[in-house]
This record gives C-alpha cells, sequence and structure tokens, in this order.
C-alpha cells in the first residue's frame, strides 16, 4: 500500500514490525523479502513516485574535498537511485573481503563464500541471471569466439553483466503496492532516529513533510537504507541522545568515505585489426536477454605481489582512423594515434598489406577506456555535517572526498599492465594521458558509488556495524546499502549491497522469530 | 648463432642485413663494425616510416644518449630473442625474430614511455633508428 505522508492527519503515527528508512534498491530488497509474511514492514520515503526538483534538492550539499555534484549522483524518490544506475553488475572478488596487510583498515568480517549464496538471488532481483562472471571458458563457447588469454600474469578477464537496469520502484513497486503487510509512505522525510536515554535502542523515527506535517513510526526493528551518503547523515542528524550522532560514539560515522574514481580519458588503446579483439573485450554481448562485457581486471596474484588496491577496466570503440582522414590533421591526440597505428602497424596486423585488403586507408580504432579503481579505506576521507541547512531546517551533508598516493600508484601499476597485455598479445598499444609522477587530476569523476561511511567491523572501535549491520551499541538499528563495504574493490556495488541486504532479511527473520 | 664462435650476433646481424660486410665476414677487423647505413630489413618492420620516425624522435629527445644508429642497433641486436635464422639471412625470419622480442619486452614489462605511449624497448629503438635515418 502507497501512503503519502503529505495527506495524512498531522501527528500521525505509524507502527510496523520493521521500519525501513529509504525505498532505494537495498529498501525495497528488504521489504520484498518480508512481502506476504506475518511480519508488517513499513518503508519511509523521501520522495514520490516522480522526480521532483524540490525534494531532489534536499541532496544538494557542500564539498570540502575532490569535488562532488551531491544532488546529481543519488535520486531522492521510490525507487532511489536505481532510478538513473548504469546497470553495471559484478560480485567482489575474493581478494576484496580479506584484510591485506598493504591496505590500511581494509578485511570484512566474513570472506566472499558468507555473500556467496545470496549473490545468485541478487543477480535474479536485477535481472542479469543467469550471471556467470568469470569463466573465460563458458563465454568463449556462449560467443563462439577465440578469446585470448591474457598472458602476463597481472591481469584476468571478468564479465560484467548489464541490469536492463531494473528501476527498483517501478519494477518491484506494484508487489509491495499489492502486499497486505508493506505499507510505503511516501514523501516522508525521516528528521531524527529518536533513540531511548541511553541510546542503547531506538524508539521511533521522527517524520518530516515538505507540507509542514510531523508524523512518527515506531516498529520493533529500523533499517537505515538511504545510500552511502545519507545514511551517514540521518544518524549523525539524530544526535539528541548522543552529541555525536547514533552510533558515533567512536567517530566513526561518515569516515572512510570511498568512491570508485572513474578516469575518463586517463588513457586510450589503439588497435590495428579488430580482428585481434573479439567483440565480447570492447562491445556489449546480449546473451540471454541482457548484454554481457569483458572486463581487464588485475589478478589476484598480482595485487598480492605488487601490494595494490584493486581495479575494473573497460574498453570499447571511440573512433576509427584512415591515412590522412581529417581528425589526424586537426587533432593532436588524433594525430598521434594515427601515427602509432602506422608505426606499429606490422606489430599489430598480419601480413605486410594493409590492415584490410579491401580497405587501403584503414589504420584501425581507438579504445577508450573507463577504469573503476578501488579507494583505499581513509578515516579523512568523510562525510560531515555542513553550517548550511535545508527546507527542512537540517544541516546539509557535507562531503571531502580524498584520494591517497596508493589509489594512484595502484591506477597507474593497472594502466601499465593493460598496455603489457594488449602489447604482449599483439593487439594494441596504449598511451597515458596521466604522467606517472603527477597528483591526482584535478578532475576526478566518481561513478555515484557511495561506500563505507557505516562500515561493518567486529569491533565497535573500528565499525559502525557489526557483521549483522547492526549499529554497535543500539540493538534493534541496523544500516543496509553499500555505507557498510569496509572495503569498496572495483565491481560496481548494487548486486552486492542486494545481496548483503538479502541476507540481513534472513537475520532480521530470525531476530522476529 | 650459426656462424661460428668467432663471429659476435650482433655482428653477424650486421652482416647479414646490411650487406656492407662480406656474407662470411667475421674477422676481428669487423667485430665491432661502425655503421651509419640503416639495415634494409628495417623499414619493413614498421608500417609507415614517416610515422615511426616522428615516434622515434620523440624517443630520441628523452633519450639523447642513444643518438646513434650503431649504439641503437646494437641494443636491438642485444635483445633480439632466440635464433632468428640469420644465415639465410631471411628477412621475414628477423621480422618474427623482431616481434617476438618485442611482445616478450611487453610480457616482461620492459617499457619506455614516449610521449605517453607504453612502448617496448626495443619498438622504440627501431623507431628511433628510422628517424635518425629520416634526420641524416
Amino acid at each position: 500500500m502507497y501512503t503519502d505522508a503529505r495527506t495524512l492527519n498531522d501527528g500521525t503515527t505509524v507502527q510496523a514490525d520493521v521500519a525501513v528508512v529509504g525505498g532505494g534498491p537495498a529498501g525495497i530488497t528488504l521489504a520484498r523479502a518480508f512481502a506476504g509474511s506475518g511480519v508488517e514492514v513499513c518503508v519511509i520515503e523521501a520522495g514520490g513516485l516522480q522526480p521532483d526538483p524540490e525534494v531532489q534538492a534536499l541532496y544538494q550539499g557542500e564539498n570540502a574535498g575532490i569535488d562532488y555534484p551531491l544532488a546529481a549522483m543519488r535520486m531522492r524518490m521510490f525507487g532511489g537511485s536505481s532510478n538513473h544506475w548504469g546497470g553495471y553488475c559484478r560480485p567482489l572478488d575474493p581478494i576484496d573481503f580479506e584484510a591485506r596487510d598493504w591496505v590500511p583498515h581494509s578485511g570484512w568480517p566474513f570472506g566472499i563464500e558468507e555473500l556467496a549464496p545470496y549473490y545468485g538471488p541478487a543477480s535474479d532481483i536485477v535481472e542479469v541471471a543467469p550471471a556467470e562472471y568469470q569463466d573465460m571458458a563458458y563465454w568463449a563457447r556462449t560467443t563462439g569466439d577465440t578469446l585470448p588469454q591474457l598472458a602476463t600474469g597481472r591481469m584476468w578477464m571478468r564479465f560484467v553483466h548489464f541490469s536492463p537496469p531494473t528501476r527498483f520502484g517501478e519494477k518491484y513497486g506494484p508487489e509491495l503496492e499489492r502486499a497486505g503487510n508493506i505499507r510505503v509512505l511516501l514523501n516522508a522525510n525521516v528528521v531524527n532516529i529518536q533513540a531511548t536515554a541511553e541510546g542503547r535502542a531506538v524508539n521511533g523515527l521522527d517524520i518530516r513533510t515538505l507540507n509542514g506535517l510531523s508524523h512518527r513510526v515506531t516498529a520493533r526493528y529500523y533499517v537505515i537504507a538511504c545510500g552511502g551518503l545519507e545514511n551517514a547523515r540521518i544518524l549523525l542528524l539524530s544526535n539528541d541522545v548522543v552529541p555525536a550522532g547514533l552510533g558515533n560514539q567512536n567517530d566513526l560515522v561518515g569516515r572512510f568515505f570511498m568512491e570508485h574514481p572513474h578516469l575518463g580519458g586517463f588513457g586510450e588503446i589503439v588497435v590495428a585489426d579488430l580482428q585481434r579483439l573479439p567483440p565480447i573485450y570492447r562491445d556489449r554481448i546480449l546473451v540471454h536477454g541482457h548484454d554481457v562485457k569483458a572486463a581487464f581486471n588485475p589478478s589476484e596474484a598480482f595485487l598480492r605481489e605488487q601490494r595494490l588496491l584493486n581495479a575494473t577496466f573497460m574498453g570499447g570503440v571511440a573512433g576509427e582512423y584512415r591515412k590522412g582522414d581529417k581528425a589526424s590533421a586537426e587533432s593532436e591526440r588524433a594525430a598521434a594515434h594515427a601515427d602509432m597505428l602506422m608505426a606499429a602497424q606490422r606489430f599489430l596486423a598480419d601480413g605486410a598489406g594493409p590492415v584490410k585488403a579491401d580497405d587501403p586507408d584503414y589504420l584501425g580504432v581507438w579504445l577508450g577506456m573507463g577504469c573503476a579503481c578501488e579507494q583505499a579505506p581513509n578515516p579523512d576521507s568523510r562525510v560531515t555535517l555542513s553550517g548550511e541547512r535545508d527546507v527542512l531546517g537540517l544541516p546539509r551533508i557535507k562531503l571531502d572526498w580524498r584520494l591517497t598516493e596508493q589509489d594512484r600508484r595502484s591506477l597507474l601499476q593497472h594502466m601499465h599492465s593493460l598496455a603489457y597485455e594488449f602489447g604482449t598479445l599483439g593487439i594494441g598499444r596504449l598511451v597515458l594521458n596521466v604522467a606517472d609522477d603527477s597528483p591526482w587530476p584535478e578532475v576526478v569523476a566518481g561513478g555515484a558509488h557511495h561506500m563505507g561511511t557505516t562500515r561493518m567491523h567486529d569491533d565497535p572501535r573500528q565499525g559502525v556495524v557489526d557483521r549483522n549491520s547492526k549499529v554497535h551499541g543500539v540493538d534493534n538499528l541496523y544500516v543496509a546499502g553499500s555505507s557498510v563495504f569496509p572495503t569498496s574493490g572495483a565491481a560496481n556495488p548494487t548486486l552486492t549491497l542486494v545481496a548483503l541486504t538479502l541476507r540481513l532479511a534472513d537475520h532480521l527473520k530470525g531476530q522476529l522469530q | 648463432m650459426r656462424s661460428g664462435p668467432a663471429c659476435s650476433r650482433r655482428t653477424f646481424l650486421l652482416t647479414v642485413l646490411v650487406g656492407a660486410l662480406a656474407p662470411t665476414g667475421c674477422s676481428d677487423k669487423d667485430a665491432s663494425p661502425p655503421t651509419d647505413t640503416v639495415p634494409p630489413w628495417l623499414p619493413g618492420a614498421v608500417g609507415d616510416v614517416d610515422a615511426a620516425a616522428r615516434i622515434g624522435r620523440a624517443y630520441l629527445q628523452a633519450n639523447r644518449g642513444e643518438r646513434n644508429l650503431d649504439t641503437l642497433l646494437a641494443a636491438i641486436d642485444a635483445a633480439l630473442v632466440g635464433d632468428p635464422g640469420l644465415g639465410g639471412g631471411d628477412t621475414q625470419r628477423l621480422l618474427t625474430a623482431l616481434q617476438h622480442t618485442v611482445r616478450a619486452e611487453y610480457l616482461r614489462g620492459e617499457s619506455v614511455n614516449v610521449q605517453g605511449w607504453v612502448l617496448s624497448v626495443t619498438e622504440a629503438r627501431v623507431y628511433a633508428v628510422l628517424a635518425l635515418a629520416a634526420d641524416g
């Protein structure tokens, strides 16, 4: 059932067994897990069923570090940021869960085996099942192509599956609407998590609407599922009992903000003979009703040997070159690409003649490369509250996103690895647009992946939530979503956060029995 | 090497490729012959000599100590992997040996940065040879 909080009588109290703050992929997944059960669930969504600029403006904030478009990187409406996600799906790698001695603050409380049973159902939810994420032989059989085996030991291939992308609100909203035990409260902004006097439990959520109404939701269990930025903000805002913010007794809420730095244009690869690079290495291939594309990832052995962070690279044909074409004459970059294709032609194509017998002027293509890099957990990369206030009178978010030398060094090493793989296979040549000794570029884009701000750790001095996603020290408060990731890996987070939410649902079902 | 122990690898490469020496000329005299001639097979290693020369100039700009044909050829010769079967002066086999050398250097991560391009060291030197030749 959908209820617009703006239409309730002022001062309404809604009661449930489980209150879920946020109607994005995590919140909707959690609610669905209880659909049709005897458990009463209330999903509290700050937005409505459609985007609304006035509502979206509540996501504006202040930047103290790398410039980050806080309002554009997420969506405050039912379905959350699934309303604008790209659909990239891949599980984290096993090494991402490990405590690596070269990555400070790394390590999950459990290994990938704990999440493995949930990745299958999660793949189903994001509509990429059946998903095969790493078996080269499977993809060679499926595509009918010979897939080049990477040779240097530095990298291996993984396979990214593309969700349609699933818009969680559109896809699963009707199911929640039909379920007799689920109420979706729309246009309801949680402004405070009210804790008991000792701060050991939550006894209600204070709700405000943009038309000036105040409501309250009470439940046995509360789950904050507002995304990696807002989860931290809501805990910090809830400071009437614990002055530093609920769950923030060890000054960890909001710290360790991680993104996947995307360096568009960090480098390009030129390829003379596309026959040496099978389509799945450069294009999305439609298989089993959804797209799949190969990704280049550093091998676990190389990460260990060189003590590096993880990364994911994908390429796509961005342009084609012919002898004497206009682009080469007008653009320094295009001229450099064309020169390299002409110079290295004998290394990159068979025979002494033209690359294409029927097209003597054809030189080859360039691949634009996208990368999503693991960012090391960094306590100084953080979310705090700004001095500015929103229309509800609440402090806006302040983000200080910071990257480190370790992050940069890893990226550069992996870019060299790509060059070596393409060179060893005689497929292409890579040009770097980032100097080896340069600092991070001034402009670094993120992937709208907000992670780490309520990190998971068994030790309350090192994590905000425990292995079950329960906030340390607060008996009935949980956090869902990528804010609990202690490390980010280099896989887009949605699949993993959905898997984690399914695991949390199982835990809560056990608690409710 | 098929040329016998007295003949250095480099000498033999130049003997066969440059054609400036007698085909069996492996004497002490030509153990380290200076040359200002580009081996005739080398331009065939690239798709376009002018484009290669432009890259080669950038390499030489950053590696001024190698602005010498003899130095570059010696380095290329020393890097060639395997036995390219030079006895017959088979250009194709030489080119194949160069291909293998370049790929092996990428495999080992033996690279140089030439205006951002990550290139195998020997590949860059081949381009540099062609740059020196073009510039006289």
